[in-house]
């Protein structure tokens, strides 16, 4: 089967199962002996408050980096999307409360945690996690909150949310007496905290039981590092170019405090797994003191951002800002070295020549490859004979071949540059399914 | 574009979800009484 059709079958079909799950408790409750009608509004206030609990337990599996869920997608979108379904969750289950104070303003009292009764404390709780969830979220820069702590204390609220609202409902007990109910509560229970539990325990420990060795930490241009890795005792991943991986250094896999990376080498090469990493933080300040031989280790391969999904592309297009130059200089090693000799052009901005980051290897990789490229300087040198400024619409229609829609297009850089490069495209009448990018910064 | 699919899918699901809700609440009604 074309692979392109297949991953839109897989797709639909976690799509369809992940409708399945989160709209199956409103199904369930009109199964087997039903409660004593309480009024139309009562019972839809119930029912968005079960709907509202599924969607907000099945984000476990959406966070669980389950490969074969997220290849038809890409985990950035699988992130996204569990950003925005969050929202929708929070707003469904703020109506279940808010509907039941308005047809019954007696239930106000409930919100006197002293003197509610404790299903009644269990709920406010809840929703109070969840709501300090989706503010440390929204506001994590706001707030100063690092990004380790704010995974940490994101995976405790979303747990005790999502405990707290089960004991809520298990608590008020009028719609989980039956047997049907019952089970479809406790399996929901039961697949969470398996799904925690793979999460936090066994994913760690099989990372830790596949460890990697520095070969070495070597510099380059704009305060940006590769850092070299071999398997430690066993086989390594086989990855596709353009793909990324979870990074833990300094500290155990099981303290979640791991960082996304695009893996920057060949993947005809995965004996030696290279990641280029540019100093724009806390955890990446430090990566130049990564020491040799130290041992590391890795989640991944994750990601749809690759040429491999893609693989009868009759040519590619590259376009890059800065560091979002790691991913593509994967795909273009990989295509050199499998001696691939289609039409490819990399459009590459950067602040000035100094920063250019592979600025060497991609002169030379140019005699292993039909490779056009293109440099565009914001700060041009006195004596620059190329493109300047941004990559703008007139600079891609100078730079890029006459037939664009049949090349596919990889973008890779700071997001105001991606968001410009796809309107650009768009407007020269690039169709949207061949444009490919991932993007990262949710938090 | 992806982004734009992924938010449709989850007004989608917001939109079933409350929509199942209203047929829950007025079929419980009927059947409950």
């Amino acid at each position: 089967m074309i692979k392109g059709v297949k991953l839109y079958l897989q797709g639909a079909f976690w799509l369809f199962v992940y409708f399945l799950v989160t709209l199956a408790p409103l199904f369930v409750l009109l199964l087997g002996p039903i409660p004593e009608a309480r009024g139309f509004w009562r019972e839809f206030s119930v029912a968005l408050g079960f709907a509202g609990l599924a969607m907000m337990g099945w984000q476990f599996a959406l966070t669980a980096r389950f490969r074969r869920v997220k290849a038809p997608f890409g985990s950035d979108l699988v992130y996204f999307f569990h950003k925005q379904i969050s929202f929708v969750a929070f707003f469904i289950i703020l109506a279940h409360p808010i509907i039941l104070f308005i047809i019954s303003p007696e239930t106000l009292q409930l919100l006197n945690l002293t003197t509610a009764p404790w299903r009644a404390r269990a709920g406010v709780t809840a929703f109070v996690a969840l709501f300090a969830l989706i503010a440390i979220s929204v506001w994590r820069k706001k707030f100063k909150i690092s990004y380790d702590r704010w995974r940490v204390w994101h995976g405790l609220l979303a747990v005790a949310a999502v405990t707290l609202a089960m004991t809520h409902i298990l608590g008020v007990g009028h719609y989980v007496g039956t047997p049907w109910k019952r089970a479809l509560w406790i399996g929901y229970g039961i697949a969470w905290i398996g799904l925690l539990f793979y999460l936090r325990i066994i994913k760690p420990w099989l990372e830790l039981r596949r460890p990697y060795r520095v070969d070495q930490v070597r510099p380059e241009r704009s305060n940006t590092w590769t850092i070299a890795l071999h398997p430690d005792g066993h086989k390594g991943i086989k990855f596709s170019p353009g793909q990324f991986a979870w990074l833990t250094i300094w500290d155990s896999t099981f303290s979640d405090k791991e960082h996304p990376f695009s893996i920057s080498s060949s993947a005809e090469r995965s004996e030696q797994l290279e990641f280029t990493i540019k100093e724009l933080g806390d955890f990446t300040a430090r990566i130049k003191q990564v020491q040799p031989g130290q041992s590391v280790y890795l989640d991944g391969p994750h990601g749809a951002f690759s040429i491999d999904r893609q693989p009868t592309a009759p040519g590619y297009v590259f376009i890059a800002g800065g560091v979002g130059i790691t991913p593509i200089m994967s795909m273009l090693r990989t295509l050199a070295d499998r001696g691939n000799r289609r039409p490819l052009h990399l459009v590459y901005a950067n602040r000035d020549w100094e920063n250019v980051i592979f600025r060497d290897e991609i002169q030379e990789i140019q005699t292993r490859l039909d490779l056009r490229v293109t440099h565009v300087l914001q700060y041009p040198p006195e004596d620059w004979e190329g493109a300047s400024g941004f990559v703008t619409l007139e600079l891609l229609k100078q730079s890029l071949p006459e037939k664009l829609g049949e090349y596919q297009y990889y973008i890779c850089g700071p997001e105001p540059m991606m968001n410009a490069v796809e309107i650009n495209l768009s407007k020269l009448g690039v169709p949207l399914t061949n444009f490919h990018s991932e993007r990262f910064n949710l938090v | 574009m992806r982004r734009r699919y992924s938010t449709l899918v989850a007004i989608a699901l917001g939109i079933l979800i409350v929509i199942l809700s209203v047929i829950f609440a007025l079929l419980e009604n009927l059947i409950g009484q």
